[in-house]
């Protein structure tokens, strides 16, 4: 791995070439060796052991099945000949990495955070505290060189301790305040071409004869025992400032050179910081001393961003100093945004990279989490909207090669990036723009075109959101029967049975076979008391890639949403029947008057239900469903608002949200109308099964006036009387039954309609007060010529709380009694 | 002509393949980047001893590793 990353592009020193030397000799020699392998060279004994060991650390053993998919298809592979050799070195390989990973993650964190002495500012902190005081010093430094020349060293040390006046270098100041006060008495004074000598020596981080650096603070002193006087000694104090700088300089580069684990940006600067104290001469140093402190416990991006920071400096000198060194040390981050961008794989060993990936992801969200942007690390000169590009990029180009399969065409295109490099961030964000439309085009156009996206959307929007109306009406047909039952006796083999007829004998059996594969059967949990109808779902499978944006989340919204619309399809489906049966019986049974005006009611009433249930289903279908699915379409054609992958998804969520929010009437949150709403659906249907047993005994009744007449006639024809006291009359209801079972009957109708009315009158009351249009426009749809919250403010004036139906009913009964008796 | 289809053939075999040794590596977590994994996949191919190949990508830090030469 190592070798990998000296290749990647930094200075090898001849040090380093020896190392790499060494490290190739030692892999041949553990090549070399004649040990054989504790394992018998078979292919099936390896993948066993595989296997076992991926369904120990994962229980769910999705990943085994997955391997062992993998294993078919690679042992039909005729190419490779030595497949156990392979499997094994991969399971020795993965064993070693996960023991790696353990180790690893004890020793990474000091390393990180390398003379960080105060954790608890944490890196981002620590990153803007250091840019003001640059700030600050950038500020002093170039006041201070408003004339051009070429700045001192004096002047550079007064920059340097007012911008971070370290501790060493407050002891030093006392230090020297102390020798002086000491000293100031001696009366012979130092030849200045000697301290001269002494200085030269000092700037190389030698000790001189008088000055020499303390052994433990790093700072210079000058030997008390000779006398200077003390503006000379004020002046060398300063002058020795740059020695103490080269000598920490050196240190940490010979520290850091050592240290395997430094990071790449970090290594390629220390190769520079090498080169440059070498070159450049002692003007130049300070600058490096700046970067010095925050070095330390710098990495990656943020110090390529904190160097960065100098760019603006005044001084064309230093200005170009920077930018040569920035050029050197944003090598390595380049490569890593080269390869990111342009063939999609993070190549950041020492997490360095401002993206970063989070291993523990499982597949299924790999667009959403697995990976992200570390901001600490953003180089300053890439805006957060470019660097969420550059992230969309990788993110697509990994989507592409893993859920696409389709790295042929990520190898096709690794050839049209051109490298990048420090300089014009303009070519940069052009370049980035560039791969960013590529790749993401490709991808809208893998999804649209390879993956049906589409056609998908428009499945879920046929089956589970009812649009495909021949479909639904024969299921509801067919599985009504089924569907009365309770849920236990419910089986899903036989509804997917009968989902299969209902595929075949509708138009839905023309459209794509693997569409219509993936239409299933969902039975929900089953509660007690529940019937077939309350359990039953639809159910549509989506699969690798389409799932990043069909998630398991938005598949149960969509669940959810069927579920309502099933309901109300089946209300509606109930109403239909109930109008048939009033129809088509009408004529039956209008001898029984009777009950002439209570079926008439009954008509009424039903009318009304069928207006309250089509208009519902009007707003749903046309108003929620259409509306939001032509926003969405025009969403998914439209390239500039649909630009990659994430806004593909944001425009289905938001599509996905309408749809829910206001299908479900709840498109203001603070007032929840479902169960309000489910309630009323259920009165209807129970009034229907009032109705219906009221029409069950009408009929019953003709039935047995027929067969009465029938006898009569038989009497007739044989000369006899064609009633009898003990027949029952024939043009009236018997009185027994008149008394109790159609009052019963009646009574229980009245009920169910009264509810209706009542609960049908809140829901508007509420409608029509809600915040949301829409919804306002569905109650004045529902009570258009306010037939409803009028005829409550009617009751309200009147003070009388039995509606006039019931009064109506009640004054029958009287009516029929007083004319019988 | 017949030359040529197999070739292609083989390449199409060899890219599969590739991908299913990429998939199953990233399964078992083994931390290889594609163009490692394939020179290991070629020289497994060549005979080399996977365990000791195995032991050699492991060792990240060569320096501390490398035993002195007798």
């Amino acid at each position: 791995m190592d070798l990998d990353h000296d290749s990647a592009g930094q200075a090898v020193s001849g040090d380093e070439e020896a190392k790499i030397k060494a490290a190739r000799e030692y892999c041949l020699r553990i090549l070399g060796s004649r040990l054989a392998p504790s394992l018998v060279a078979d292919d099936i004994h390896i993948s066993d052991l595989i296997k076992k060991k991926l369904v120990r650390e994962d229980p769910s053993s999705a990943k085994a099945i997955r391997f062992s998919h993998l294993y078919t298809k690679l042992s039909s592979c005729s190419v490779l000949t030595k497949k156990w050799s392979i499997l094994y070195f991969l399971l020795a390989i993965s064993d070693q990495t996960s023991a790696a990973a353990l180790e690893g993650r004890s020793n990474q964190q000091p390393l990180s955070f390398l003379g960080l002495h105060n954790l608890e500012t944490g890196a981002g902190r620590g990153r803007e505290r250091t840019s003001t005081e640059q700030s600050d010093t950038t500020m002093a430094t170039h006041s201070r060189h408003g004339s051009p020349q070429i700045p001192l060293p004096q002047q550079s040390r007064k920059v340097t301790t007012a911008g971070y006046a370290s501790p060493s270098q407050g002891d030093h100041h006392q230090q020297s305040n102390s020798q002086h006060s000491t000293n100031s008495s001696n009366v012979h004074e130092m030849e200045e071409s000697v301290l001269l000598r002494d200085l030269m020596f000092v700037f190389q981080g030698i000790d001189g004869k008088m000055v020499k650096f303390g052994a433990e603070s790093g700072t210079c002193t000058i030997d008390p025992s000779f006398n200077i006087s003390h503006s000379t000694r004020g002046l060398v104090n300063r002058l020795t400032e740059l020695g103490w700088l080269y000598k920490k300089i050196n240190q940490y580069v010979q520290k850091t050179s050592k240290e395997a684990s430094t990071g790449l940006v970090e290594q390629s600067h220390i190769a520079n910081d090498a080169d440059a104290t070498g070159s450049k001469g002692l003007t130049l140093k300070r600058l490096l001393v700046w970067t010095q402190d925050s070095l330390q416990h710098l990495q990656g991006g943020a110090l390529v961003s904190m160097v960065h920071d100098y760019t603006q400096h005044g001084d064309p000198l230093i200005q170009q100093f920077i930018h040569h060194m920035l050029e050197r040390i944003s090598a390595p981050f380049y490569v890593m945004l080269q390869r990111w961008i342009y063939e999609g794989e993070l190549d950041d060993p020492r997490t360095e990279f401002f993206i970063a990936v989070n291993p523990d992801v499982e597949e299924e969200d790999m667009w959403q989490s697995k990976y992200f942007i570390r901001e600490e690390m953003l180089p300053a000169f890439i805006g957060m909207p470019l660097a969420k590009k550059i992230l969309s990029i990788g993110k697509s180009l990994s989507f592409l090669r893993h859920k696409c399969d389709d790295s042929d065409w990520i190898l096709q295109n690794q050839g049209v990036g051109k490298s990048l490099k420090y300089g014009d961030i303009a070519e940069l964000e052009g370049s980035i723009d560039a791969a960013y439309v590529g790749t993401s085009q490709r991808l809208l156009h893998l999804l649209s075109t390879k993956f049906k996206l589409i056609e998908h959307l428009t499945a879920i929007k046929r089956y589970i959101l009812l649009g495909q109306g021949d479909f639904i009406q024969y299921l509801m047909e067919s599985l009504g029967t089924n569907l009365s039952q309770p849920a236990n006796t419910l089986f899903r083999h036989n509804l997917t049975g009968t989902l299969e007829t209902a595929i075949r004998s509708s138009n839905a059996q023309y459209d794509d076979p693997d569409i219509l594969r993936r239409l299933d059967v969902r039975l929900l949990e089953i509660s007690p008391g529940d019937s077939g109808w309350d359990v039953f779902s639809l159910d549509y499978h989506v699969d690798s890639p389409v799932n990043t944006i069909l998630t398991p989340v938005a598949m149960h919204q969509y669940l959810k949403m069927f579920n309502f619309l099933w309901r109300l399809k089946r209300v509606e489906h109930a109403l239909s029947s109930a109008w048939r049966r009033q129809t088509t019986s009408a004529r039956a049974i209008r001898p029984i008057l009777e009950l002439v005006p209570e079926l008439h009611h009954c008509r009424i009433v039903c009318g009304e239900m069928i207006h309250f249930v089509y208009q519902l289903q009007y707003y749903i279908l046309f108003e929620v469903l259409e509306c939001s699915w032509d926003e969405l379409l025009k969403a998914i054609e439209n390239n500039n608002t649909t630009t990659d992958l994430d806004s593909l998804i944001e425009a289905h969520s938001k599509y996905l949200r309408d749809v829910t929010s206001k299908g479900l009437l709840a498109a203001s949150h603070d007032v929840n109308m479902m169960p309000r709403l489910l309630e009323l659906l259920a009165t209807i249907l129970d009034y229907k099964i009032a109705q219906d047993n009221l029409y069950n005994y009408a009929l019953a009744e003709i039935e047995r006036r027929e067969r009465l007449a029938q006898t009569a006639d038989r009497r007739t024809r044989h000369g006899q009387w064609g009633l009898t006291d003990q027949d029952e009359t024939l043009d009236r209801i018997p009185d027994e039954q008149f008394e109790e079972l159609v009052p019963g009957l009646l009574r229980t109708l009245n009920e169910y309609s009264m509810q209706f009315k009542r609960e049908l009158s809140q829901l508007l009351i509420t409608l029509s007060a809600d915040g949301d249009s829409d919804l306002r426009f569905l109650s004045f749809r529902l009570d258009f010529n306010e037939f409803y919250l009028g005829s409550l403010k009617g009751a309200m004036v009147g003070g009388g709380g039995i509606s006039s139906s019931s009064v109506a009913a009640t004054a029958a009964t009287t009516g029929r009694k007083a004319t019988m008796r | 002509m017949q030359d040529a289809s197999r070739e292609q053939q083989q390449q199409q075999q060899q890219q599969e393949a590739r991908q299913a040794m990429d998939k199953m590596s990233s399964i078992l977590n083994t931390g290889l980047d594609r163009e490692t994994l394939s020179v290991c996949v070629s020289l497994c191919e060549s005979g080399v001893n996977p365990e000791a190949l195995a032991v050699t990508l492991s060792s990240r830090n060569f320096d501390e590793r490398v035993p002195p030469r007798e």
